[in-house]
């Protein structure tokens, strides 16, 4: 488990690194899901 | 409270690359802090020059001076620059410039994707910009894109779509960047409810960003398919429903109206208790009714759509849940007035601007909650009386802000004081014309006069050019900010490192101008 109180700069480090991929996947997740609507949709559906 | 010392090391310039090197490469937060500020105030000419045209065409009855088109195609654009090019943009800029000086950490956690984020902006910017150009012209089915009207573009259709990816990609690595900053360079001591009230903002406001942008790329995306690639989620003759793209783009839009809105709130809780030279009236309660405002904006989007037709406890829900936000709202009023009180307050222009949000901004809450109301919105959806509500909440709300920021922190940004008195002709300015140009809106929109059309009945005609003269000279005030700001880049009276008497906080212990590396050492929060 990270030690949220060390200012050690490697452990800052990879704190940011995991922040931002956890964030960034949250927001490609969000957009993944409309992406799976058109996967399912498919081409010339309707 | 910091015995903070700044640290300077203007040496470490000297291996800085100079000219537009110097700009296109930066990593500096202050370096893209005034990328961002910039790029912001060229597009609120733009979209204030399209407002203009917008104003000329409306100042009488008939069509006169732009075809009905090239009418649709500026306020589509208007708003698009507005939203994403001006306001936005101007937020980020400040978050960049302050965030980290605020909170004590040497940069930003992510330097290049800072740089990254910003530089998209140009890119997209250019892509909807060029469809004025395009044969067919530009966007010009309104800024919420509705099919299956948009789907009508031609030309423009695909820059738009691929222009709006790129600032809601843009719009996401930025906010990712100010998260993983806020949440782990803070300096030693400074705990979660000990940081500024503009750093709260912008927290809970980057959070509402990863979580809205991602549903209007979705939005977009399935309007490309549908328009390219035979999909028909927004086409009736498909199986498809375009009120579908309505619920998601409105799941977008209302946190997005918040996105505008609560950095501006952080901005005023920062300026009125320094020239009130008073702590501010309840932080505890302002950092939760922002949480509440920001969880709220995700439960009210259909109130946008109940001429649309919903089911009687659709209407109740959305009708009741947009009525709860006025009261963390009511809550953040309440609380800047309780911190004016008894305060020692000076009128400063940044405090002119600022109170000028109060006032202004809490009618543009109250005509919301005129909206709000499901049986009274089928008399006011789509008229001017609309029109009238947003822009009193984005101009002397969201802009008022913004001007509010740049007034406060110039000093901090250029070492120099800027013209004081041109600064308060500058706010008389723009508090008068702005009401002459949207106050008179309201009466027109309640008689019924519609929203996006360039011609009107004669009955509307007198409250329609006093609208237009209050425009023109609003407009025509701000040229006075771009000098002030010039003029104040360039020179002037020296400004202290604490600028004003009541200011506190990390960002006024550095030097003035504040040097181009802050916090090398980070400062100690007591």
């Amino acid at each position: 488990m990270t030690d949220m109180t060390s200012n050690d700069d490697g452990a800052r480090r990879s704190r940011v690194m995991r922040s931002a991929i956890v964030l960034g996947l949250t927001a490609l997740g969000i957009y993944g899901f409309y992406i799976f609507m058109i996967y399912r949709a498919g081409p010339g559906a309707g | 409270m910091s015995n903070a010392t700044a640290t300077t090391h203007d040496d470490h310039a000297d291996h800085h690359p100079t000219g537009i090197k110097r700009w296109l490469t930066t990593t500096n937060h202050k370096d893209i802090g005034t990328l961002y500020l910039v790029f912001s105030l060229l597009m609120f000419f733009l979209g204030g020059g399209m407002a203009m045209i917008i104003r000329a065409e409306l100042y009488a009855p008939g069509v006169q001076v732009v075809d009905p088109g090239f009418f649709n195609s500026m306020t589509t654009m208007h708003a698009l620059i507005m939203v994403f090019g001006a306001v936005m943009p101007a937020f980020v800029g400040l978050a960049n410039w302050m965030v980290p000086l605020m909170i004590g950490a040497p940069d930003m956690a992510l330097p290049r994707l800072n740089n990254w984020s910003f530089w998209i902006l140009p890119m997209g910017f250019s892509l909807l910009v060029i469809t004025l150009f395009l044969p067919g012209g530009a966007p010009a089915a309104g800024w919420t894109m509705y099919p299956p009207l948009v789907m009508q573009g031609g030309n423009n259709f695909p820059f738009m779509i691929f222009a709006v990816h790129l600032l809601g990609i843009s719009s996401v690595l930025g906010a990712i960047n100010i998260i993983v900053t806020i949440m782990n360079m803070r300096a030693p001591g400074m705990t979660l409810l000990k940081m500024p009230l503009f750093v709260w903002t912008w927290l809970i406001t980057a959070y509402l960003l990863i979580l809205a942008m991602p549903v209007l790329a979705g939005a977009v995306t399935m309007l490309l398919t549908d328009k390219f690639f035979g999909t028909t989620f927004f086409a009736a003759a498909g199986g498809g429903d375009p009120r579908m793209f309505q619920h998601i783009f409105w799941f977008f839009g209302h946190p997005e109206v918040y996105i505008m809105i609560l950095p501006a709130f952080g901005i005023v809780s920062q300026i009125i208790p320094t020239f009130a030279r008073k702590p501010l009236f309840g932080y505890d309660s302002m950092v939760y009714a922002t949480a509440s405002i920001a969880f709220l904006s995700f439960i009210v989007w259909a109130h946008h759509m109940f001429t649309v037709g919903m089911p009687l406890a659709g209407q109740l829900f959305f009708m009741f849940s947009t009525m709860l936000i006025a009261v963390p709202t009511g809550v953040k009023v309440f609380n800047w007035v309780a911190t004016m009180w008894k305060g020692a307050m000076t009128f400063e222009t940044p405090m002119l601007f600022a109170l000028a949000f109060v006032f202004l901004f809490t009618i543009g809450g109250f005509s919301g909650l005129m909206l709000a109301i499901a049986p009274a919105d089928l008399q006011y959806h789509d008229t001017y009386f609309v029109v009238a509500h947003f822009h009193y909440v984005l101009v002397p709300g969201a802009v008022f802000a913004i001007m509010a920021a740049v007034y406060y922190w110039l000093p901090k940004w250029t070492g120099h004081m800027y013209n004081e008195k041109l600064g308060k002709l500058h706010f008389w300015l723009s508090a008068i014309f702005v009401n002459v140009t949207f106050f008179p809106q309201h009466f027109v929109g309640l008689a019924g006069m519609p929203r996006r059309i360039p011609d009107y009945s004669t009955q509307f005609a007198d409250f329609n050019m006093v609208s237009s003269i209050g425009a023109f000279i609003f407009g025509a005030s701000q040229l006075l900010f771009v000098y002030i700001i010039y003029s104040c880049a360039k020179g002037g009276q020296k400004a202290t490192d604490q600028v004003w008497e009541g200011a506190e906080g990390l960002e006024w212990t550095v030097p003035s101008p504040a040097p181009h590396h802050t916090f090398d050492t980070p400062p100690l929060v007591k």
